[in-house]
């Protein structure tokens, strides 16, 4: 394998090159096709009725008013959900797993915006209309929305059959916490809030769903980031086999993870669909998607660090509780994800954590950019924080000082993950180099003599990529997933033209783009040539049940899918060519379109007429050879499950970036702005720097948006009140900072062309922002407990202690 | 039913023409400016009963003027034109033009007009805030009738027109050695204010002589008048930073009193409108001694 | 019910029957069938229904339908021959202006009713002409240089 990576690098043409993106001729035209572009004959539209209420029984329901309305087609009622579905299957264990989750509520609502029922009518404003006219009866329970509360003295059951609101409870113990507590020489406590928030992908949620009665047959165009490892949830809820069911996506306005979970609403206006023998379409609409999609969990950390008094950590012992919502959907998993980065960035031996994911009556959480990772890791990054405070030392020189080097690479982890390689002490010089950090925190300590208060922060975090499914059987050991694989399928036409169909279901990643520069490299053909077919469809893409996009896996699962295919068509054609031109396999090459001989030029054939003859005159092929150039391949990243103790490879691929932040605080205001921000991403090797920047970018801007502006806020009584994009304030292009962006190109030697994930980006931004305020705040003596910093709760710590700057 | 279904267009030629439908349809009329303000209204359910939609782009109700002594503004002038006009960065009517600064979107401020910012009547808008500390003055069609704009706009969504009447034209009198500054505090660019304030000073001898201010932003039904700071600034030299500061942190909370929401708490919000005044005096004073 | 109006789109003329309730990005893209144009909140703010009217930006999601009757509408469809257009576009392309495509068609609006006026926008300029569009994917930056880029193209300025 490494072999062809460096035969590469001698002939690259596009792989590292910054092609124009093959999606982008189409959005500059306005000619991207999302769910809501796509009409059918005969399409109803669909607004759904929700929950008012947290937490309430449903005493009755009255759809007489709706139903009476012109223009209404049918309702489909809980009772039609009931009937005519099976519940979703749990990803946790019993009791948890005992709850009957439907895409409605039935008998009871546990959160606000918990869909009731769905009107299908002949204009979306009359279904609308409709949904206004339907009279739900409630009684009123008390709402579970404070996830401590929920554990150890809970006002209510949110689901009475588990009998408890414990979702999930897991325990890790790695290395030997009690021995590092006893090596210690301080034990250092900390208490963070990690809050709810999550990506807000611009296109909400979308589903067009066909059923075709006479033949059985499903179809659903929808949005959702990986419809085949959801294959088992349709079957279950539709009860339809496979094979009559079609799932297609095409452009997909954003995902982030967000766009996982809304499975349900396939299956519910899939439903909707076979209930009226019509296609019917469902449109999110924005409060929709705040109040009953996706949010990122919440988890509380109480975590115990021992360190030497020089800065070295030598452990973690956590308590941690997640605030998954109302229902298990996807969750509790982030009780498993986080451990591909147990350690994070450093050399930390011993790691005891205790976790809980519990049901509150909030929207059900779901993966957001940076998994259940970005979560630890914002811990972790801030214990580093904390840790050089409480010790007086600088936080540099305590990641220097705990860092795993580069001589350690590949670096297995206390829990068996192996980190393929990387040089975060480098990342951070860079970092302190482009900060001028020595320089800059003089002046800090100057500035604090004028009133004035600037924060530095830094922050190094792990995007591991391409997951190992096994993980998931640390929490239950009964789920049939392990390892991960992608397939792809690779088709070179008869006029000598590539046709690839990828399993990945691409959000905006380019993966048309970079899929033909793989193709494209490896026949020498132009990238023009190669056309990579939109989006994904279970009808003719081939696929695995971890096909999708999430997880940061492209750049190892879908371009593994990709470069192995090719690699298998190549062989194909150069055995055909050999057969043709008669010559000896090993003198021969691609060169521009054709197949040559090295040795002699007379001896040569196009690709488009090899191709011809493979199609068409099957024998002028070799005896032992199939007519065709198409391929399949599946690629596996070869990762194998757990063992008794938790301990595994978790991911193929572990980018890393460390951020560093300087802003200002107002201290009259407590308002925060940032004034430089630097960062240094590996990503392995690039295949394209257009594409690698713009998740560097977007990235950031989410962490930086968590940091300060985003937070899904509830009150007591479970009501949202962020649920509009006036009250979940997304950054616009004033309110982010220019982005300084360094690379460092270290090839990973496990992922077929060196190429890390990258498109999580670890949630670096975001905790380093929260380092940079809480620098800034530390001559208050004062520090934030949760990971978003308002205006109003910097000011409040700065009152408590105003006047007493050092 | 909460749904926003009007079902007919009306595009009066003239401002008779326009009386006379709003006169004939009353409740269920409903002028549309920009438009911007009705989404706003129609989203949260209050244009139930409207029937008919008043298109008044026809009329020429869109000019800034100056004449006798007073600039004066049509109703239908959109707050992009206000920016753009040299006339709103003469250090009196600067407040204005920091107002409509601080409204981010563009695609808003092409369209919404600086009638549509005060009829919609929102205790967290920005230009009422500013024309109110301009002593702003509305002259409301058909019968020209005066008054001034703070006392127009009487609450939450309600304004005092009658069945007939339209807002017509704002105008501010022109004023020597005055300045005026407004600020706003909000979390993102795009954010409503937090708290907002808009002062406007007139300076004797490098003292202020006179004062009006106002402050919004969750501060009730609508912005209010801070007359006991206004009082206090009286005689003040603002870079005496001290002075200023006792001056309005001991007073500005005996007028205002603002409320808890999602986005801030009370007493959080008095805080941040302190420091906005504050801000605001000593920028509105550099303004007319510059 | 309903009435009709004339609709002049990228240099055609619509003539639709709407209801006055409906919003100009309603009858663009579900009766006259243009899905370029977007939609991605209900309250103003993220910008991907942004059009241009009259050479200037709106949310086509926030004016009535009725209000755009007569008047100069441009979508990100464009009209054929529009050299700013097409400046902009290979800018976005050239430059990485995109993932995943939602919010670009108002992007490229707003940066045609930006350059139509201010062909050489500073970075600031180009800052404050998008505050009102938003972008979940790229963190701004490749946008704004595709902006720039689109402005060299129109100036007939070399890439370095
Ligand atoms: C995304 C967004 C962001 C915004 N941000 C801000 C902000 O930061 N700060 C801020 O202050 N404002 C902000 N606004 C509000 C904006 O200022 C108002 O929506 C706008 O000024 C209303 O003007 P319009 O012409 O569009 O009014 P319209 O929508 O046309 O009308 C609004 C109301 O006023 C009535 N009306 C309009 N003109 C007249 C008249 N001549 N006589 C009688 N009644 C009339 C209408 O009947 C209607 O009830 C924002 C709005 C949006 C949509």
């Amino acid at each position: 394998m490494s072999e062809t990576v460096v035969s590469l690098e001698r002939e690259k043409r596009f792989i590292g090159s910054p092609l124009k993106t093959k999606e982008a001729l189409r959005h500059v035209r306005g000619m991207g096709k999302f769910v809501d572009d796509i009409k059918l004959p005969g399409m109803l539209h669909a607004a759904i009725a929700r929950s008012q209420l947290a937490h309430a029984k449903i005493k009755r329901i009255d759809f007489s008013k709706a139903r009476a309305l012109p223009g209404v087609v049918d309702i489909l009622t809980p009772e039609d959900v009931v009937r005519m579905s099976d519940p979703l299957p749990q990803m946790t264990v019993p009791p948890a797993s005992n709850v009957r989750d439907y895409p409605v509520a039935v008998g009871k609502v546990r959160y606000v915006g918990e869909p009731i029922a769905v009107v299908a009518a002949e204009t979306r404003a009359i279904a609308e209309d409709a949904v206004e006219l339907i009279e739900v009866e409630y009684e009123p329970l008390p709402a579970v929305v404070d996830a401590e509360k929920a554990l150890t003295d809970p006002p209510a059951l949110v689901h009475e059959e588990v009998g408890s609101n414990i979702m999930a409870h897991v325990q890790y113990s790695y290395g030997n916490i009690d021995k590092a507590m006893k090596e210690a020489d301080r034990i250092i406590k900390v208490r963070l809030h990690f809050h709810r928030f999550s990506s807000t992908p611009l296109e909400p949620n979308a589903v067009l769903a066909s059923y075709d009665r006479s033949e059985n047959m499903l179809t659903v165009w929808c949005n959702n980031q990986e419809p085949s490892f959801m294959l088992p949830q349709f079957n279950s809820a539709l009860r339809l086999p496979y094979n009559r069911m079609r799932f297609i996506t095409q452009d997909i306005g954003g995902g982030f993870g967000c766009k996982i979970t809304n499975y349900v609403y396939v299956i519910l206006i899939s439903l909707a669909s076979m209930k009226v023998g019509r296609p019917v379409k469902w449109v999110e609409t924005r409060t929709e998607h705040m109040l009953a999609s996706s949010h990122g969990a919440e988890r509380i950390f109480n975590v115990e660090v021992p360190v030497k008094n020089d800065g070295t950590v030598l452990g973690l012992k956590i308590l941690s509780i997640d605030d998954d919502g109302a229902f298990a959907r996807h969750e509790p998993a982030g009780l498993t994800v986080w451990a591909q980065v147990v350690p994070g960035a450093y050399r930390i031996k011993h790691v005891y954590s205790d976790m809980y994911a519990v049901f509150t009556n909030k929207c059900p959480a779901g993966p957001n950019r940076g998994f259940a990772r970005a979560p630890h890791s914002f811990m972790i990054e801030r214990v580093m924080d904390i840790v050089a405070r409480e010790l007086n030392l600088d936080p540099a020189y305590v990641r220097m000082k705990n860092y795993i080097t580069r001589e350690e690479m590949p670096y297995t982890t206390p829990n068996g993950c192996v980190y393929d390689d990387g040089d975060y002490p480098k990342s951070l010089s860079i970092v302190l180099d482009a900060l001028n950090y020595t320089e800059l925190r003089k002046k800090q300590r100057e500035l604090w003599k004028e009133g004035r208060y600037i924060g530095i922060g830094i922050a190094t975090t792990l995007d591991s990529g391409a997951p190992n499914f096994g993980q998931v059987k640390m929490l239950n050991p009964r789920l049939p997933l392990v390892g991960n694989a992608e397939a792809c399928m690779l088709q070179l036409t008869p006029d000598g033209r590539f046709v690839v169909r990828l399993g990945t279901v691409p959000q905006g990643q380019s993966h048309e783009t970079v899929t033909s520069q793989i193709i494209a490299e490896i026949f020498d053909v132009p990238v023009e040539l190669v056309d990579v077919a939109t989006g994904f469809d279970t009808m003719t893409h081939p696929y695995t049940m971890h096909s999708g996009t999430y997880g940061s896996r492209y750049a190892a699962m879908g371009v593994g899918a990709a470069y192995g295919a090719a690699q298998k068509l190549r062989a194909k054609v150069l055995r055909i060519a050999s057969h043709i031109l008669n010559e000896d396999q090993s003198f021969l090459a691609l060169s521009n379109g054709s197949v040559v001989s090295t040795r002699d030029s007379s001896k040569s054939i196009s690709l488009k007429r090899l191709s011809r003859i493979a199609y068409g005159m099957p024998s002028m092929l070799p005896r032992d050879t199939e007519p065709g150039l198409i391929v399949v391949n599946f690629y596996y990243n070869g990762l194998v499950e757990p063992d008794e103790r938790k301990i595994a490879n978790l991911a193929l691929t572990y980018s890393y970036q460390t951020h560093g932040v300087v802003g200002e605080l107002d201290p009259e205001t407590g308002k925060f702005k940032i004034t430089k921000y630097v960062i240094v991403d590996d990503a392995g090797r690039i295949i394209n720097p257009l594409v690698v920047d713009g998740q560097v970018h977007g990235a950031a801007a989410h962490g930086i948006a968590a940091a300060l502006f985003e937070e899904f806020r509830y009150d007591e009584n479970g009501q949202l009140l962020s649920s509009t994009f006036v009250d979940y304030l997304s950054p616009h292009s004033v309110d982010l900072p220019d982005l300084e962006v360094h690379h460092l190109e270290i090839p990973s030697p496990f992922s077929p062309l060196g190429a890390k994930g990258v498109g999580e980006g670890g949630g670096t931004a975001h905790v380093a922002v929260i380092n940079a305020i809480n620098d800034a705040l530390s001559p208050f003596g004062v520090m934030l407990e949760k990971s978003i910093a308002t205006p109003e709760e910097i000011f409040r710590l700065v009152a408590k202690k105003s006047g007493l700057p050092l | 039913m909460y749904s926003f279904r009007p079902s007919v267009v009306a595009k009066p030629e003239s401002e008779e023409e326009l009386a006379e439908v709003l006169r004939k349809h009353g409740r269920n009329a409903r002028i549309v400016a920009g438009g911007t303000g009705i989404y706003e209204l129609s989203r949260r359910g209050l244009l139930s009963d409207v029937d008919v939609l008043v298109d008044i782009s026809k009329l020429q109700l869109s000019y800034i003027k100056e004449e006798g002594g007073k600039i004066i503004i049509g109703a239908a002038t959109s707050l992009e034109t206000i920016q753009r006009s040299s006339i709103f960065s003469r250090p009196y009517l600067s407040a204005l033009r920091d107002a409509c600064l601080s409204i981010q979107p563009l695609q808003v401020k092409n369209v919404a007009t600086l009638g549509g910012a005060l009829c919609t009547a929102l205790p967290f808008l920005d230009m009422p805030v500013a024309l109110f500390s301009l002593e702003a003055i509305v002259t409301i069609g058909p019968d020209m009738r005066e008054m001034k704009a703070y006392e127009f706009v009487k609450g939450f969504f309600d304004v005092d027109l009658k069945d007939g009447e339209y807002l017509r034209e704002v105008s501010i009198s022109m004023k020597e050695k005055s300045g005026s500054s407004f600020m706003k505090f909000s979390l993102t660019s795009d954010d409503w204010a937090i708290a907002n304030c808009s002062v406007s000073v007139v300076v004797d001898e490098g003292l202020i002589s006179s004062a009006s201010i106002f402050v919004g932003g969750a501060f009730g039904e609508k912005p209010v008048r801070a007359v006991r700071t206004e009082e206090r600034l009286r005689g003040i030299l603002p870079s005496d930073t001290d002075a200023l500061k006792n001056a309005i942190d001991s007073t500005l909370h005996l007028d205002a009193k603002p409320e808890t929401d999602v986005k801030a708490s009370s007493e959080y919000r008095m805080d941040v409108a302190k420091v906005l005044c504050r801000r605001a005096v000593f920028q509105a004073y550099r303004r007319v001694m510059t | 019910m309903g009435i009709k109006i004339i609709l002049n789109i990228n240099s055609k003329r619509y003539s639709v029957d709407i209801e006055p309730w409906e919003t100009l990005n309603h009858v663009i893209r579900e009766k006259i069938g243009l899905t370029g144009t977007k939609k991605g909140c209900e309250t103003g703010g993220c910008g991907s229904c942004t059009v241009v009217v009259d050479g200037k930006a709106v949310y086509s999601c926030m004016m009535l339908a009725f209000q755009a009757s007569g008047k100069d509408i441009l979508t990100v469809e464009g009209r054929d021959n529009d050299v700013l257009l097409a400046a902009i576009r290979k800018g976005f392309m050239e430059m990485g202006g995109l993932q995943c495509g939602y919010c670009t068609p108002g992007f490229i609006m707003s940066a045609y009713a930006l350059l139509s006026m201010n062909p050489k926008p500073s970075r600031e300029e180009i800052k404050e002409a998008f505050v009102g569009n938003l972008c979940r994917c790229t963190g701004y930056v490749k946008i704004f240089e595709s902006v720039e880029r689109a402005s060299q193209i129109i100036s007939g300025d070399k890439r370095e």
